[in-house]
């Protein structure tokens, strides 16, 4: 299966992706320079974190506009999975693919350290191989993951499932101090309303082995394998 | 802030652009609003801030 992940100006998670691919779940990953105009046959898309353009108006303003959007727009137009982490979170709700925005944290501080996150939802490519309620820990390192929409949005994700994570104490309950960011309800990562798009601020391709703190993060990636299996089962 | 020069027929046709410029990209409508105001000089293209 062939994972391809975008490269922008700026994107630093990208070998972590690479490697969380290949070294993680033993698929393939093809690297995406931003200037393609073509995901070269990837059956997954995802948008790693770093600093696209260096942040420059907004986290992943101008991302969005580079060639390789429109075809990622198209991809996921089709159903395709798309996940965004962190800088690709924030891109894709630039470019209104998910709802909301990432403002700066409250607090203004860069927050970089593990946090844990409960799975609200395993109704997606990337969580479905999760149990529902299942507290995981991921390292988070963002100073733009306040998650914030208007409440009507907000009553929407709520009532469509579409809160996929949010932050909670290692008891798996939210509490003010376990959300290192301010996020409106505690927010982590949503989906977008067909379910196919999906955003995180936390790195699940950095907790991929228990030798560098955690490997709650596999299944992320394990689940788009399972996803798009039963996917090409169920039309063969 | 931000000042654009913007090279424009008209009035209209300026402001359209500066309007397209904040809605797509200088601005984020979800968490900010905007406004923007038009002037213009004999010597120079019209200025939007």
């Amino acid at each position: 299966m062939r994972f391809g992940i975008v490269r922008f100006p700026g994107s630093n998670c990208d070998f972590d992706c690479e490697r969380a691919v290949r070294d993680g779940i033993g698929q393939e990953p093809v690297v995406l320079w931003h200037k393609e105009e073509s995901l070269l046959g990837a059956d997954v898309v995802l948008l790693p974190g770093g600093f696209s353009y260096g942040d420059h108006l907004r986290a992943g303003a101008i991302a969005r506009f580079s060639p390789i959007m429109k075809a990622v727009r198209a991809f996921a137009a089709e159903g395709g999975p798309v996940l965004g982490i962190c800088n690709g979170f924030q891109i894709l709700c630039e470019a209104h693919l998910l709802p909301g925005a990432l403002i700066r944290n409250r607090g203004l501080r860069f927050r970089c350290h593990p946090v844990h996150v409960r799975v609200e939802s395993t109704a997606t490519p990337f969580t479905g191989e999760y149990d529902a309620g299942q507290i995981l820990r991921l390292p988070i390192a963002h100073g733009e993951g306040q998650y914030v929409a208007d409440e009507n949005t907000l009553d929407e994700l709520e009532r469509d499932g579409r809160v996929i994570f949010r932050y909670v104490n290692p008891a798996g309950e939210t509490t003010e101090e376990a959300n290192p960011n301010g996020s409106a309800r505690s927010i982590a990562g949503v989906c977008n309303a067909e379910r196919n798009v999906v955003g995180l601020m936390p790195h699940p391709e950095r907790a991929i082995s228990a030798m560098i703190g955690s490997e709650d993060g596999l299944g992320v990636f394990r689940s788009a394998v399972a996803a798009l299996t039963s996917l090409q089962g169920a039309t063969a | 802030m931000i000042g654009l020069r913007i090279e424009a027929d008209d009035l209209t046709s300026c402001e359209q652009q500066v309007r397209e410029a904040c809605q797509r990209l200088l601005a984020n409508p979800v968490i900010e609003d905007f406004e923007f105001t038009v002037s213009e000089s004999a010597d120079q293209p019209a200025v939007a801030k």
